[in-house]
């Protein structure tokens, strides 16, 4: 296990890549973000948009999943995983281009600062600026993300 | 102005509900494992926060966006193309207390400022504080979002 102690910050890692396609963004946002240029090809392309494109919360889930599936792997390679728990929650983020049917998001996260809590003493805050980018290089989506790590011994 | 929260839905959190959202999007033992989760720190299952916050959303969506009702409105009018605005992004999340399966939340939203748009004619900058609490009160998550809204829309919506 990597603990808040092993934790160090400037440390980056490309999370995984995931390609939206319309048939799963439709199915998303018919549930959680039913806006017409998500769920309805003709009316996306008379919005703003000009094509159908993911709800931000599909994007921003998907960078969770990506997160997931990398934790996964680096647990399957034999390599330490960090003893995370809860998030107490995100700060600034930002959806700054569509994510078109067809666009392929890579997502990433780096540290950008840690934290002793002073009220659980066996936790710390280990806060990171997570990003995802499209195929043609342009940043799409931001965060600052926040989560809880365990402390060495304690 | 509207000086206090208006609700947009209720919705429990069953154990089916939580791990299908999970096995999707975060498949972590404690949202997707009750046995695992029985064990860990919360004592059972609880949602995922990306979970809750997606929920809050397809209420909001459905309770403000009533769509292209007025005929004189012509096809290309903020009113037809996003009846509930285009997300800007947001400032701050928290998410204070776990969602156990079973859990019953109140979704709510708040506006706290509305102003026209200087560079988008038709549009209306909107400041919301979204939330869900349980039914006992016990506020789980909040959030502020800043976003465009169809002019004069978010304010009438609320109010109604």
């Amino acid at each position: 296990m990597n603990y808040f102690e092993d934790v160090e910050i400037g440390l980056s890692a490309v999370l995984g890549s995931h390609t939206f396609t319309r048939e799963e963004i439709i199915a998303f946002a018919s549930v959680y973000d039913p806006q017409p240029f998500h769920v309805d090809e003709e009316a996306a392309r008379r919005s703003p948009f000009g094509a159908l494109c993911a709800s931000g919360w599909h994007t921003a889930a998907t960078w969770m999943k990506c997160l997931m599936d990398y934790q996964a792997r680096t647990l399957a390679e034999g390599k330490p995983v960090r003893a995370a728990g809860a998030s107490p929650g995100f700060r600034n983020m930002r959806w700054l281009k569509p994510v078109y049917a067809g666009d392929t998001i890579t997502y990433t996260s780096e540290v950008t600062e840690k934290t002793a809590s002073r009220s659980k003493p066996e936790w710390g805050v280990v806060r990171s600026h997570n990003t995802g980018t499209n195929q043609h290089g342009d940043l799409v989506f931001d965060f600052e993300g926040a989560v809880l790590v365990r402390r060495r011994n304690v | 102005m509207d000086a206090a929260p208006v609700e947009i839905g209720r919705f429990t959190f069953t154990e089916a509900e939580i791990t299908r959202f999970a096995l999707n999007f975060d498949p972590q033992p404690v949202h997707v494992d009750a046995e695992a989760a029985r064990h860990a720190p919360f004592g059972g299952l609880v949602a995922s926060g990306w979970h809750v916050v997606c929920v809050w959303m397809g209420f909001f969506v459905r309770t403000q966006g009533t769509g292209g009702s007025a005929p004189a409105v012509p096809s290309d009018h903020p009113r037809i193309v996003s009846p509930v605005g285009v997300g800007f992004g947001l400032r701050a999340l928290r998410w204070t207390a776990p969602v156990h399966a079973g859990d019953r939340l109140v979704f709510l939203t708040e506006v706290l400022e509305a102003r026209a748009s200087g560079s988008r004619p038709g549009w209306t900058i909107v400041r919301r504080r979204n939330s869900a609490r349980r039914e006992d009160g016990a506020e789980v998550m909040a959030f502020e979002l800043s976003h465009l809204a169809p002019e004069g829309e978010p304010a009438a919506r609320i109010r109604g």
